[in-house]
């Protein structure tokens, strides 16, 4: 992925690069549309990508599951973001709520009969991925009290907290969660059908990896729309207010206690459903995944994307995903076997620097990296770029 | 500059309330017998004042007289101890700070309360949130309803930002302007909330001559085309002599004096507490 | 009553144990840092100590000075060239440096040493001894004596002694220590090297019997979370209960459970749990701790 994401999916950051309004033109503030052939064309252009993405790799199941994965936990970023990144609310507590999202997910659409004490009601996930969001929803509703007492640090000891009730109570509802051992997740079924198996459109043949996909990506780019005009509008800049000033936001009328717990059941309701999508992509996951550090996964991947926006969400989402791929690939798993960091060992079962351990490492080297020198995260980057160049020609002012 | 007239174009009913005429029977905003303390440091004693619809009011003191805590009780951030506060006929201490808005107050602050992230519009659209309606899913799925609010309320604040001159800057991010140009957004903000009572934490505190004449012109301006009523809390005791109607003086949290400009240059008292150490 | 008096003695050891990792957390705190990354000095000491002691033969107090030195080390130069650097940064901001610290030294630990489980090299191991019905592990009396021992020096330090008063002083008010010419950068490096050493001793006995040294032991120092925060963040005394009210809950709650679960359903493990209901009730009562103080919002 470039970092040339800003004018498809951004467009309530920081940059606007497409309304421009010279300071030397006077007093006429009516701000002067440009073009918006240009706004579309980046539209199209990532539309195009991620359409074909998966048809040309549709033989690669690796990278395949990597996009997968990577479209699902861009939803949960993006819901990561509106609590932490545009509400300033700091929440370690993520993983929590992409539990309740999978687990909502495998009572509605888990097997009726499965002969074993698991629930199940077999819904079509039509109806258990939105579902999914709702419940995360109210389970965020109902623990919104926390977001509006307490403040930075205290907030996130709290999300922490949350995580290990949520732990236990996952390894414990035997008949929702499976108990220890774990438990299967639905397939994408409607009615007798299971999109999952695979199945063909016209000419186009398309396998298990390439059905979650598609499903996946729809979910993703109409949260994004709705994400993206939610936060250009009236709450997404009470959202903003109420992270930057809390006192001035109140003397404007915006209202702290039902803001804060709006970003939270808000949040809760996106992440809700990446966790319902994640755990059916996975097929089967023990209770002790939705951990801190699935939630501190998350969080990275906002910083490391970039706080308070979409595309900046979507960016760390994919770049730490892609990550242990991006390892294996270049430490011998590549045609030529070639490995280009011989410190890091690639055989299965040794001790010493595993591939998984470097990815570690690395994770922990970005997320450091971006916290010192650039907090917007990759956005950040991107913008720095941006206005170097913009101030490079002044043609373009 | 007619347009100016505050009208609460949108999502609000109240047409009638909202140009206010200055009329020297009533008072808008009555203080009466406010006494605020912290830990046994008594930071407002027993102050009473009123500021009448369309008056430009300024408080004055020296340094930790109470003139911010003053604001504090106003913006209903301190709880006072005793005293009873009358706002446009409404108990003003049962309100919280986020209905103040609402009920006609707006406050600028004195280390600006801008939202540095937000551009000059969004910060001035925030101000249009009590006079707003759409929620996350209107907005979300971009109904009709919240698209056509959007434009109404930006409509207005365009002639704000034009009114002050903020044009240029509109979509300029506010940590990236110049200091000047932000305390004019923070202004603007306020004039966007529509407030019946505007109340101004030195306005023009690090300002060159410059600027204060032109922020004194603003405020006047103010006054006189919006008719909006304003109290003021400054320093500068030359652009308060010459554009407030009445000042009160606080000295300790207690209120030593309250006139006009003329009376207030000659009260001794005044001279002992305030002008003979200060200036 | 034998079970009982049998957990209790478990229960204050591990809650010793716990008080000092809720004071190494305390101390930075002072300092203005919440370090999430104290369980990877405990697993980076622990393991030291494990190699030192049992791969090179070395004796187990010298591997445990050495232990000390190198996590003291580490921690001081994290402070001086990654925190400090940093200027002031909203506390999110400083957690995750501190995240990210954990996560890098879990990983080398864990590159270097495997994943395998192994003893902490000490000298006692499962000695002990029984009087009556009641078993003493060595391991237990000593953790318990040392603590006490630790905090007693700890405080006197802290009340007495010219650093302990810059500590307080600069925990108290920072500019104002800065300007009656206290060496803030010596005194935020004694800060951590107390804190750090501290928590290695800490992570040693944690690794001693009846448990042992595994790579998820870090995480065992976010179970000093809640005594933390109990305590109130910042509070000293506050930790050193808080801790030990937490080694008790999580034993008792461990020997008991199952009894308790005929008649209420906690669940099993409800004793890794029980802390953070406690701490989130804590919370939501009083949003700063029980001992904190609510930060005045200048407007």
């Amino acid at each position: 992925m470039s970092l040339n994401m800003d004018d498809t999916l951004e467009s309530t950051s920081a940059v606007k690069p497409d309304l421009v309004t010279s300071p030397t033109k006077g007093n006429v503030a009516t701000p002067v549309k440009v073009n918006p052939w240009k706004r579309w064309r980046w539209r199209i252009m990532w539309m195009a990508i991620l359409i074909l993405f998966p048809l040309v790799m549709g033989g690669n199941k690796e990278w395949l599951s990597v996009a997968v994965f990577g479209l699902i936990a861009s939803i949960g970023a993006i819901g990561l973001n509106v609590l932490t990144g545009y509400t300033g609310q700091a929440s370690l507590g993520h993983g929590f709520f992409l539990g309740v999202g999978a687990y909502t997910a495998a009572v509605l659409g888990g097997p009726v009969n499965s002969g074993t004490e698991l629930w199940g009601l077999g819904w079509s996930f039509l109806l258990w991925v939105p579902l999914a969001g709702l419940v995360a929803g109210v389970i965020g509703f109902a623990v919104g009290p926390l977001a509006l007492r307490l403040h930075g640090l205290y907030l996130a000891l709290a999300t922490v907290g949350l995580v290990f009730i949520g732990l236990h109570l996952f390894s414990n509802l035997k008949s929702v969660t499976g108990g220890e051992p774990g438990r299967q997740f639905p397939g994408l079924v409607i009615g007798n059908a299971d999109l999952a198996t695979g199945g063909s459109i016209g000419p186009i043949t398309l396998n298990r990896d390439q059905v979650y996909y598609f499903v996946v990506a729809l979910v993703l780019v109409g949260v994004i729309v709705f994400v993206n005009n939610v936060m250009k509008r009236r709450i997404g800049r009470a959202f903003r207010a109420v992270r930057d000033r809390e006192i001035a936001a109140e003397l404007l009328g915006i209202n702290l206690a039902k803001t804060k717990v709006t970003a939270f059941v808000f949040s809760s309701a996106l992440t809700g459903m990446a966790g319902a999508l994640y755990g059916s992509y996975l097929r089967y996951t023990e209770p002790n995944l939705w951990n801190m550090t699935l939630s501190i996964q998350y969080t990275a991947m906002i910083i490391i994307g970039g706080m308070a926006s979409v595309s900046g969400a979507i960016l760390g989402a994919m770049i730490l995903t892609a990550l242990p791929q991006i390892i294996d690939l270049t430490t011998g798993s590549n045609p030529w076997q070639v490995n280009l960091f011989p410190f890091v060992t690639n055989e299965v079962g040794t001790h010493g620097l595993t591939t998984s351990l470097f990815n570690q490492m690395l994770y922990a080297m970005f997320l450091a990296f971006f916290l010192l020198f650039e907090p917007q995260g990759c956005m950040g980057l991107y913008r720095r770029l941006v206005n170097k160049v913009k101030n490079r020609s002044p043609g373009k002012g | 500059m007619s347009q100016l007239t505050p009208s609460r174009s949108a999502g609000s009913s109240d047409q009638s309330q909202a140009v206010a005429t200055p009329d020297s029977n009533s008072s808008l905003l009555k203080v009466d017998g406010i006494t605020l303390k912290f830990k046994g440091v008594t930071a407002l004693n027993n102050v009473s004042f009123e500021v009448k619809p369309g008056e430009l009011f300024a408080v004055i003191g020296p340094n930790g007289a109470g003139k911010t805590s003053l604001f504090n009780v106003l913006t209903r951030v301190y709880q006072p101890g005793s005293g009873k506060i009358d706002f446009n006929g409404r108990d003003l201490l049962t309100l919280r700070t986020d209905q103040l808005s609402s009920a006609g107050i707006a406050r600028t602050f004195q280390n600006l309360g801008l939202f540095p992230l937000m551009t000059v519009e969004e910060n001035l659209l925030t101000s249009r949130h009590h006079l707003m309606k759409s929620g996350v899913f209107s907005g979300g799925f971009g109904l009709g309803t919240s698209n056509r609010e959007e434009k109404i309320h930006r409509q207005h604040c365009l002639e704000i930002a034009d009114f002050l001159g903020l044009g240029p800057w509109w979509d300029r991010l506010a940590r990236d302007l110049p200091y000047g140009i932000q305390k004019k957004i923070e202004l603007a903000r306020n004039l966007v909330m529509e407030p019946k009572l505007l109340l101004l934490d030195e306005p023009v505190a690090g300002m060159n001559q410059e600027e204060t004449q032109e922020i004194a012109e603003v405020i006047l301006g103010i006054q006189s085309k919006m008719g909006i009523a304003q109290i003021l809390v400054e320093h500068d005791m030359a652009m308060v002599m010459g554009i407030a109607d009445r000042i009160m003086v606080l000295d300790f949290g207690q209120r030593i004096a309250l006139g006009e400009p003329s009376q207030i240059q000659t009260d001794p008292e005044v001279i002992r507490a305030y002008l003979g150490q200060a200036d | 009553m034998t079970t009982l008096l049998q957990l209790l003695i478990g229960g204050l050891a591990l809650g010793a144990i716990y008080s000092l990792i809720a004071l190494g957390f305390t101390i930075i705190f002072q300092a203005g840092i919440m370090n999430f990354a104290q369980g990877s000095f405990m697993l980076v000491g622990a393991y030291m100590v494990s190699y030192l002691a049992l791969t090179l033969g070395w004796n187990f107090f010298i591997a445990l000075l050495m232990a000390i030195v190198a996590t003291v080390v580490i921690g001081v130069a994290f402070d001086r060239y990654i925190l400090t650097r940093m200027g002031s940064r909203p506390v999110f901001t400083v957690i995750m440096v501190t995240i990210s610290l954990e996560i890098f030294l879990k990983a080398v630990v864990q590159a270097m040493a495997g994943t395998d489980i192994r003893n902490n090299g000490d000298p006692w191991g499962k000695s002990g001894f029984t009087l009556g019905e009641l078993r003493f592990n060595t391991n237990d009396l000593l953790a318990i004596t040392i603590s006490l021992v630790l905090l007693a020096i700890f405080f006197a330090f802290f009340k007495f002694s010219k650093q302990g008063i810059a500590m307080r002083a600069v925990a108290l008010d920072y500019e104002a220590a800065a300007a009656v010419g206290i060496n803030i950068p010596k005194v935020n490096a004694i800060t951590w090297g107390i804190s750090v050493g501290v928590t290695t001793i800490a992570g040693v006995f944690l690794a001693g019997f009846p448990r042992t040294l595994d790579p998820a032991m870090g995480d065992s120092a976010l179970k000093a979370l809640p005594a933390v925060v109990l305590g109130g963040l910042g509070s000293t005394t506050g930790a050193v209960i808080g801790g030990i009210v937490i080694g008790l809950a999580e034993v008792l709650v461990a020997g008991y459970g199952e009894q308790v679960n005929k008649v209420i359903p906690i669940g099993s493990g409800a004793q890794q749990v029980a802390p953070y209901v406690v701490l989130l009730i804590v919370l939501l009562v009083r949003p700063h701790g029980l001992f904190g103080k609510k930060g005045v919002e200048r407007v």
